[in-house]
C-alpha cells in the first residue's frame, strides 16, 4: 500500500493511537507515491516515514493506493467460474467472479 | 411448401410498436449527449462558512404548498408518468427499514427549514448507491448494504440523498429521466425486436397478420427474450443512479455534511462512501459492456434463424446500431462519473478541513450496523435476496443448476414470497422450459404492491403471449392499483383488447394513450 497523494494541507502527524503530534505543510512532506509501513484498520491510520522518523497519518489527510471498495457480483463479467460450481457456499454474489 | 402458423397478434401490434420506433428513438440517438456532465469551478469554493447557512439554501427551508400540490397523485392514483414510477420491487424486512428510517430521523432533526415528508424503502437492486424521488422517498438498494461497513457511512449517503430532496433538485430531472429511459427502453426494444425478428408480416388479406415458419423456435425465442429482459432489468438498474449533474452533486454532498456533523455522524463515512461509488463505477463499465454484448449476441443468432425479408434486415441493423450506441453511451457516463466520485471527494476533504477541522477527525461506529445485520431475521433475509440474485447471475451464464439449488435456498427465509425471490424461480422454471411452473412461482406472491413494474410485465406478456387477454388485464388492473400509473401498460393493455376484439375499448384506450407522455407516439401509430 502506497499514500498516493495528501488532500488536505497541512497535515497532522499523529502517534500511534491517533493523538496530535504536530501539523505540517504539505510542502515540507516527502513526495508521492510514498511506502506506508503499517496500516491500522481500526482507526484507519498509515505509518509512514517522515525525515527518518515513523510517524502516523490519518485516512482523512490521505488517498491511498487501496480505498474502500464494493464487493460487486460479477454477473455477464468475461466468464471464469468460481473455483468449483458444485460447493454452494463459493457461489451466490459474486459467483463467477474473475480470480484476481 | 413451407409450413406457416399464425402468431398470437400482439406480435402483430408490437411489430407495429417496433416500427414506430423506426421513425425516432429520439432517446437513443440523444443518449451520449445526455450523459455528458458539465466540468468547471467547484461548489465549495465559491462561498464562506456553512452551506446550511447560505442564502440559496435558506431560500428552501419553507415548503411551497404549490409545489407539493404539483407532485401529488390525482384523485384516482393512477396518473403517474411511466418514467416516474419506482423501478425495482420492493424488498420488507422490517427490523431494517425501522433501523433506516431511525437514521433518516436522526438526521431530518439537522434541518432548520420545514420537514417534507421522508421514507425509506428498501429495494431488490443490486446497485451500489441510493436514490430519491421528487415525492421523498429514499431508496437503499441492496447492494449498498452489501458493501457499507458503518451507520455513519448509511447516514453519509442518506443524508445525500434527503439533500436532494431538500434543496428540490428533482425539478430540474430532465437528465435523469432521459438516462433511466434510454437503459429501460432497451429492455422492451429486445423483446419486440425478438419478436419482430422471428416472424414475417403478412400486409395481404388480414391488415396485421404475422407467419413463423417455425413457430417452436419463434416461441422458444419469446420465451428466452422474457428471460433476457427480466436479467437486463435485475442488471441496468446499476448504471444509472448517479445521474445528476454536478452542480447538484456537490451540493447534496455539501448539505448531506452539514447534517452528517450535526447528528453528530462521522464525517469521514461520507468518504468511504465516494471511495466505494468510485470501486463500483470501475467495475460496473466491463460488465454492462459485456452484458449489452452478450444480449446482442444472442439476439443475432435468433435473427439469423430464420430466413427473413427485408423487413427485418432493418430492424437487424437497427437493434445492432441502438445497442453499439448505448454501449457508448454507458461507457462514456461511467468513465466521467468514475473520475467524478474521486473529485468529489477531494472537494469534500477540503469543505471539511475548512469548516469542521475537529470533527473531521471522528471516528465511525461499526458496531451498531454490525449488530442489525447480523440479527436473525434480517441476515435471514439479505442471504435470502443474495442468493436469488446469485440464481440470476447463474441463469447469465446458463449454470441452470446452480441457479435453481439458488433460487430454492432463498425460498427457506423470512422473504419467501417478496416479488424479488419469486422473480428468480420464475426465471429458472423459464429458462427450463417450464412455464407452468414458472407461472406458479409468481402466483406465489403474496404482496403484489411490492413488485416493481418488470415483474408485472414479465406476468402481463406471459399471459398474452399464451393468448390469455383476460388474466393479462387482471394483471395490468393490478399493477395500475399498486404502481400508480395508467401510462406504464397502456400499450399492453391495448393488445389485450386487441386479442379480446374488443374495437370500442381499444378505441378509447388509444383516445387517452394520445395524452400520456411517454407512450403517446406508440399509440398514434397504432391507432
Amino acid at each position: 500500500m502506497t499514500v498516493e497523494q495528501y488532500t488536505n494541507d497541512p497535515i497532522a502527524l499523529l502517534d500511534a493511537e491517533g493523538r496530535l503530534l504536530k501539523k505540517v505543510a504539505r510542502s515540507e512532506l516527502p513526495a508521492t507515491p510514498l511506502a506506508a509501513q503499517q496500516w491500522n484498520d481500526d482507526l484507519e491510520l498509515v505509518q509512514v516515514e517522515v525525515a527518518g522518523q515513523l510517524v502516523w497519518l490519518d485516512g482523512v489527510d490521505v488517498r491511498l493506493s487501496q480505498g474502500k471498495t464494493v464487493p460487486m457480483p460479477c454477473a455477464a463479467l468475461p466468464k471464469a467460474r468460481a473455483e468449483s460450481a458444485t460447493n454452494l457456499s463459493t457461489i451466490g454474489y459474486g459467483a463467477g467472479c474473475a480470480k484476481n | 411448401m413451407r409450413r406457416t402458423d399464425l402468431l398470437p397478434k400482439p406480435a402483430a401490434l408490437a411489430s407495429a410498436l417496433l416500427l414506430a420506433c423506426l421513425g425516432g428513438c429520439s432517446t437513443l440517438k440523444g443518449a451520449p449527449d445526455a450523459l455528458i456532465n458539465l466540468a468547471g469551478q467547484s461548489t465549495q469554493s465559491r462561498f464562506q462558512g456553512k452551506y446550511l447557512e447560505q442564502e440559496e439554501v435558506r431560500s428552501y427551508f419553507r415548503l411551497d404548498p404549490q409545489h407539493t400540490q404539483n407532485l401529488r397523485l390525482s384523485y384516482d392514483g393512477r396518473s403517474l408518468p411511466a418514467n416516474e414510477i419506482r423501478q425495482q420491487n420492493v424488498v420488507l424486512i422490517p427490523a431494517l427499514q425501522n433501523y433506516l428510517q431511525g437514521i433518516v430521523e436522526r438526521l431530518a432533526k439537522g434541518w432548520p427549514g420545514e420537514q417534507p415528508q421522508l421514507r425509506v424503502t428498501v429495494t431488490d437492486s443490486y446497485s451500489f448507491g441510493p436514490s430519491a424521488d421528487p415525492y421523498g422517498n429514499l431508496y437503499v438498494p441492496l447492494g449498498m448494504l452489501e458493501s457499507v461497513e458503518s451507520e455513519d457511512e448509511i447516514a453519509a449517503m442518506l443524508a445525500h440523498e434527503m439533500s436532494h430532496v431538500l434543496l428540490r433538485h428533482h425539478d430540474r430531472r430532465q437528465a435523469f429521466n432521459e438516462q433511466r429511459e434510454l437503459l429501460t427502453n432497451i429492455a422492451t426494444t429486445a423483446v419486440i425486436a425478438t419478436m419482430v425478428a422471428d416472424s414475417r408480416l403478412d400486409r395481404g388479406a388480414s391488415k396485421w397478420k404475422v407467419v413463423s415458419k417455425n413457430p417452436q423456435a419463434t416461441q422458444k425465442a419469446i420465451d428466452d427474450t422474457v428471460l433476457y429482459t427480466s436479467l437486463a432489468n435485475t442488471f441496468s438498474d446499476n448504471v444509472w443512479n448517479t445521474a445528476w449533474g454536478r452542480a447538484q452533486e456537490d451540493q447534496a454532498d455539501l448539505l448531506g455534511t452539514d447534517l452528517l456533523i450535526r447528528a453528530h455522524y462521522a464525517p469521514r463515512g461520507a468518504s468511504h462512501s465516494l471511495q466505494r461509488l468510485s470501486d463500483f463505477q470501475g467495475k460496473q463499465e466491463p460488465l454492462m459492456a459485456g452484458f449489452i454484448q452478450a444480449r446482442r449476441s444472442a439476439m443475432q443468432d435468433s435473427l439469423q434463424r430464420l430466413d427473413l425479408n427485408g423487413f427485418t434486415q432493418e430492424i437487424n441493423t437497427f437493434v445492432n446500431q441502438g445497442l453499439m450506441t448505448t454501449v457508448s453511451a454507458v461507457g462514456q457516463h461511467l468513465t466521467r462519473s468514475h473520475m467524478s466520485a474521486q473529485r468529489r471527494d477531494d472537494d469534500l476533504r477540503q469543505y471539511l478541513q475548512r469548516e469542521y477541522d475537529a470533527e473531521r477527525y471522528n471516528r465511525v461506529n461499526k458496531r451498531n450496523w454490525l449488530t442489525v445485520r447480523n440479527a436473525p431475521s434480517v441476515k435471514a433475509s439479505l442471504d435470502a435476496y443474495r442468493n436469488a440474485y446469485g440464481a440470476n447471475e447463474a441463469l447469465a451464464q446458463k449454470n441452470l443448476k446452480d441457479a435453481r439449488t439458488l433460487a430454492e435456498r432463498a425460498l427457506k427465509s423470512p422473504v419467501a414470497n417478496q416479488p424479488g425471490i419469486r422473480r428468480s424461480l420464475f426465471n429458472v422454471h423459464m429458462a427450463s422450459g417450464d412455464k407452468r411452473r414458472a407461472l406458479a412461482q409468481l402466483n406465489a406472491i403474496k404482496d403484489w404492491s411490492l413488485a416493481g413494474p418488470e415483474v408485472y410485465e414479465q406476468l402481463v406478456h406471459y399471459h398474452l403471449n399464451n393468448g390469455d387477454a383476460g388474466a393479462a388485464l387482471a394483471t395490468i388492473e393490478r399493477a395500475e392499483r399498486h404502481l400508480g400509473s395508467q401510462e406504464q401498460f397502456i400499450v399492453e393493455k391495448m393488445l389485450a383488447h386487441k386479442l379480446k376484439n374488443n374495437e370500442s375499448e381499444l378505441r378509447a384506450l388509444g383516445e387517452k394513450c394520445k395524452q400520456m407522455p411517454n407512450r403517446k407516439e406508440v399509440c398514434k401509430k397504432l391507432g
